[in-house]
């Protein structure tokens, strides 16, 4: 990868961080009347989708949006106010947080509601082919989403269409305050995507320069050959905390809706593997990582 | 040449669509098939127009036309079944919610047949739009007449989505224009035998996708002599007080309201409501068989047409 994009995307990923961390903070300072998902975790995703992301391509996402509207170009300003319900707000302070859109930058629709996105977005795909615009629809969901109908609706309907789409699945495996295991069994997303036809690959660990050259060459083969792809990527949505049942038992749970709340500096906002999209690419400014 | 419900439908459809540069009419059989009892024929020779047969997926239909929409392409999802569309309430109430203040760039219509043709079983009978009205906020109309049908055309022009119902009773029985059209308001089409002969004069204000038995009731109390308007609602919603269509109703002596929906709601129940706080002489029929409606039936109207035109003329 071209260094300068490298490390324009690495300091991106610390910014993107920093924002959250300062926007964690006036929420715990109760700044904000509305609920914000934070995605502290997740920049490296949102980044580098922001890179392969063309003029013509659309994006539609969820309730966790913003690492997205970070690195689509949302300054923490925009966000705050927007947070504030301000005026001078990124969607003039009518929108909030779960259903902040973007239109200026490609993001056109936000759903809270589990695959809601999943199904507007095979129209948007569809208006793409039919006018031949040469654009591809990214549409986030998770873990929990993939478990709604709606993502087997979806996935079929893309793939009988043949429709530019990327399915992004944020795997960070936990769904409100459950884990996948607490939950339901595992889901072979791969083979699920073999069975319908579909295109699927995996990302983990934060690496920048693999990410860029898997989403790059997705992009092209959707833009090339109509074929719907899916994406699972691991995240690790850092800020995890434990919850006292009684005396003698705590459980972990790695899922938050508003602010994190534990001690910033052992709080697991940072944390030291490559989990964190921060760590992971500290090597690009040649500092330590001990 | 005499057009049935059918036939005056898909025509509207053809002549709209083709004024797009692009747009798509999806919906399961409707260019195969029975194609919908022939509303979908000839769907697919429309030119820029994709007709498209689709998965059995009405959740992500109805997303589909949302995305269409937000994309400026215009679109139409034709369904076989009125219920069907209940698989599609969350697209319909919560994307229609976030969407619908300006960001939809193209009319998105979902055309649904209401299945009121009787032994059909209970899940398949469903006939609530005033519901569908109320959830999704979005302009609700009942194809009942052939001008119902030319002015839900028209209004659906605008972008946004539009919930347009039709009776399978009617679907083939002829839609000729009426002989009687006297006003068009934004929500209702008003016919009238008016005549100025001292006598009471009589609203009867039909709500649902059949207006069978009010133009039966108009019709008797015709021949009896009666001025009598026929007020049939295109456009389900709340009637404003202040509106052309309120005050028009409201210059009646006596006013009937006749619903032929299934809801547990009813905005009929609102505008008699208001017409009696205003001091009019209201008799108010609403189908009150609920019970009947968890099994099989023949999901007959309840309503008797003489003892409703008795009641009139005791009253006057």
């Amino acid at each position: 990868m071209n260094p300068s994009v490298e490390s324009k995307l690495a300091k991106k990923i610390k910014v993107m961080r920093e924002i959250q961390v300062s926007i964690n903070k006036k929420m715990l300072e109760g700044q904000f009347p509305i609920p914000i998902h934070l995605a502290i975790g997740h920049e490296a995703v949102s980044a580098c989708i922001a890179e392969v992301f063309a003029p013509q391509d659309k994006l539609l996402l969820t309730h966790r949006n913003i690492h997205f509207h970070l690195a689509f170009g949302a300054t923490e300003e925009q966000l705050t106010n927007e947070y504030m319900l301000k005026p001078s707000g990124l969607a003039s302070g009518k929108l909030g947080s779960m259903n902040l859109m973007n239109p200026q930058a490609g993001n056109i629709y936000t759903s809270n509601i589990l695959g809601n996105n999943l199904s507007v977005a095979l129209g948007v795909a569809f208006s793409i082919k039919i006018k031949k615009q040469d654009g591809v629809v990214w549409v986030i969901t998770g873990d929990g989403a993939i478990e709604e109908g709606a993502f087997y609706e979806a996935v079929l309907f893309a793939s009988s269409l043949r429709l530019p789409i990327i399915f992004v699945v944020e795997n960070n495996g936990w769904s409100l305050g459950t884990s996948i295991s607490e939950r339901r069994a595992q889901i072979d997303l791969c083979k699920f995507a073999g069975s319908m036809n579909v295109e699927f690959q995996t990302l983990k660990d934060n690496d920048i320069n693999d990410y860029l050259n898997v989403m790059s060459k997705i992009r092209e083969i959707v833009v090339a050959t109509n074929q719907p792809h899916i994406l699972e990527i691991e995240v690790h949505s850092l800020g995890g905390f434990y919850v006292a049942e009684d005396q003698d038992s705590k459980r972990y749970i790695n899922y938050h809706a508003g602010a994190i709340k534990t001690d910033p500096d052992k709080n697991g906002i940072f944390e030291k593997n490559n989990t964190d999209p921060v760590f992971a690419n500290l090597k690009i400014f040649n500092v330590g990582t001990s | 040449m005499e057009l049935t419900f059918t036939q005056y439908i898909n025509s509207k459809i053809r002549q709209k669509f083709s004024g797009y540069e692009h747009s798509v009419i999806f919906g399961q059989n409707i260019v195969s098939g029975s194609r919908i009892s022939g509303l979908g024929a000839g769907l697919d020779q429309i030119d820029n127009c994709v007709a498209l047969n689709t998965t059995n997926s009405e959740n992500s239909l109805m997303g589909l036309g949302f995305g269409l929409a937000l994309s400026e392409t215009p679109s139409l999802f034709l369904m076989k079944q009125h219920d069907f569309a209940l698989l599609g309430l969350d697209q319909l109430t919560n994307t229609h919610n976030v969407l619908r203040n300006g960001r939809l760039m193209a009319p998105f219509i979902v055309l649904m047949v209401v299945v009121d043709s009787g032994f059909e079983g209970p899940q398949a009978s469903l006939s609530s739009l005033d519901e569908f009205a109320s959830l999704t906020r979005a302009p609700t109309y009942f194809l009942s007449s052939k001008e119902n049908i030319d002015k839900a055309f028209e209004l659906s022009n605008e972008p946004g989505l539009h919930l347009m119902a039709l009776s399978q009773k009617n679907m083939k029985s002829i839609c000729i224009p009426s002989q009687e059209v006297v006003i068009e308001c934004d929500e209702a089409i008003i016919y009238s035998h008016l005549l100025n002969d001292g006598k009471a004069k009589i609203a009867v204000v039909s709500f649902g996708v059949d207006i069978l038995v009010a133009r039966k009731i108009t019709a008797e109390l015709s021949e009896k002599h009666y001025s009598v308007s026929l007020i049939n609602i295109t456009k389900l919603t709340k009637i404003n007080l202040t509106s052309e269509l309120f005050s028009r109703i409201i210059n009646h002596d006596k006013i009937v309201v006749i619903d032929s929906g299934k809801s547990e709601i009813h905005f009929s129940t609102d505008l008699a409501y208001n017409l009696k706080a205003c001091g009019k002489d209201i008799d108010l029929y609403q189908r009150h068989s609920s019970q009947n409606w968890s099994v099989v039936t023949d999901d007959a109207i309840e309503f008797d047409v003489k003892s409703v035109v008795q009641k009139i003329m005791k009253g006057n």
